[in-house]
């Protein structure tokens, strides 16, 4: 019984390790990534007779040290400051390995006349960035993360 | 295990099961970090049961104390799952910025629960050897005295 008891011991300090390890590379690979790994490559916006086009290119890469990433999502919905949503697109990434990158181009479209409204400044219009994606390493998903901010299209 | 020993390890549970959790969530918040899962109560009653629980397995010997650190053990896990997915929305919110961070704790979750629960296996099994040590030490004294 001795033996069985230090033996589990053992294993508990060991799943404790690996626990503490993961736990660190996995800060420091979140920290990294959320440091220099998603970035606004290109910005596009235009009009049409009955919409305002913005384009955004977004390059999504894995700056980590250890864990890749799997099932990265990336979602843009744009809405006024009556929460109304007028568009929403994403995109999806499914494997990134350690140092490749991707790039996702996304579109958000608002009607002429909301767009005529937010010049006027009669509203304010945000886009929800949203991106969701999980650490794993050999095709095991270890933790997922998601991140999402609110940006004022006026920049204010 | 001492009476003290055992309180003085039961006030460590109590305040690093509920004390800290309580005290660092008010600390972010303060900083505008609201965690919107996150329940006091459930970990104030969650938190206590395993500080009780940690003082009666402390102070219960053989049998009964295997079986009181096993119960711990798996009280102690079910707090761990039961607060790590209270820890899953973040929403960071000042006047100039608004942010959201949301955690799927997925394998790091059954890691946890896995080591609590082997560490009150290997507890409770530390606890029966004792009293089979106990009853050797006493066979031996017994034949040392019949020489």
């Amino acid at each position: 019984m001795g033996v069985l008891s230090k033996t589990l011991k053992a294993l508990a300090l060991i799943l404790s390790l690996i626990l503490s390890l993961g736990s660190t590379l996995i800060a420091l690979d979140a920290q990294s990534l959320a440091k220099q790994g998603i970035r606004i490559i290109d910005q596009n916006s235009y009009t049409t007779s009955e919409t305002a086009v913005i384009e955004v290119a977004i390059q999504v890469e894995n700056t980590g040290f250890f864990f890749e990433l799997y099932d990265v999502n990336v979602t843009l919905s744009i809405f006024d400051n009556n929460n109304v949503t007028y568009d929403v697109d994403s995109g999806y990434i499914e494997y990134l390995s350690l140092g490749e990158s991707e790039i996702l181009n996304l579109t958000l479209e608002i009607p002429i006349d909301v767009a005529a409204e937010w010049n006027a400044g009669n509203i304010e219009l945000y886009v929800r960035v949203f991106f969701y994606l999980w650490f794993g390493k050999y095709n095991y998903k270890l933790l997922g993360f998601g991140i999402a901010g609110i940006i004022n299209l006026r920049g204010e | 295990m001492g009476i003290g020993k055992a309180f003085l390890n039961m006030i460590i549970t109590f305040f690093s099961l509920v004390i800290m959790p309580l005290y660092g969530v008010q600390y972010v918040r303060s900083i505008g970090i609201y965690i919107l899962n996150f329940d006091s109560q459930t970990i104030i009653i969650m938190g206590g049961i395993v500080a009780v629980l940690t003082l009666l397995s402390s102070l219960a010997k053989e049998e009964a104390g295997a079986v009181l650190t096993f119960i711990k053990s798996l009280a102690s896990a079910y707090y761990s799952y039961v607060t790590l997915n209270m820890f899953t929305w973040f929403i960071y919110r000042t006047e100039q910025a608004y942010a959201e961070l949301v955690i799927n704790w997925g394998l790091w979750l059954y890691l946890v629960i896995a080591i609590t629960i082997i560490s009150g296996i290997a507890g409770s099994l530390g606890k029966l050897a004792e009293k089979e040590k106990k009853k050797e030490e006493k066979e031996e004294e017994e034949e040392e005295e019949e020489e």
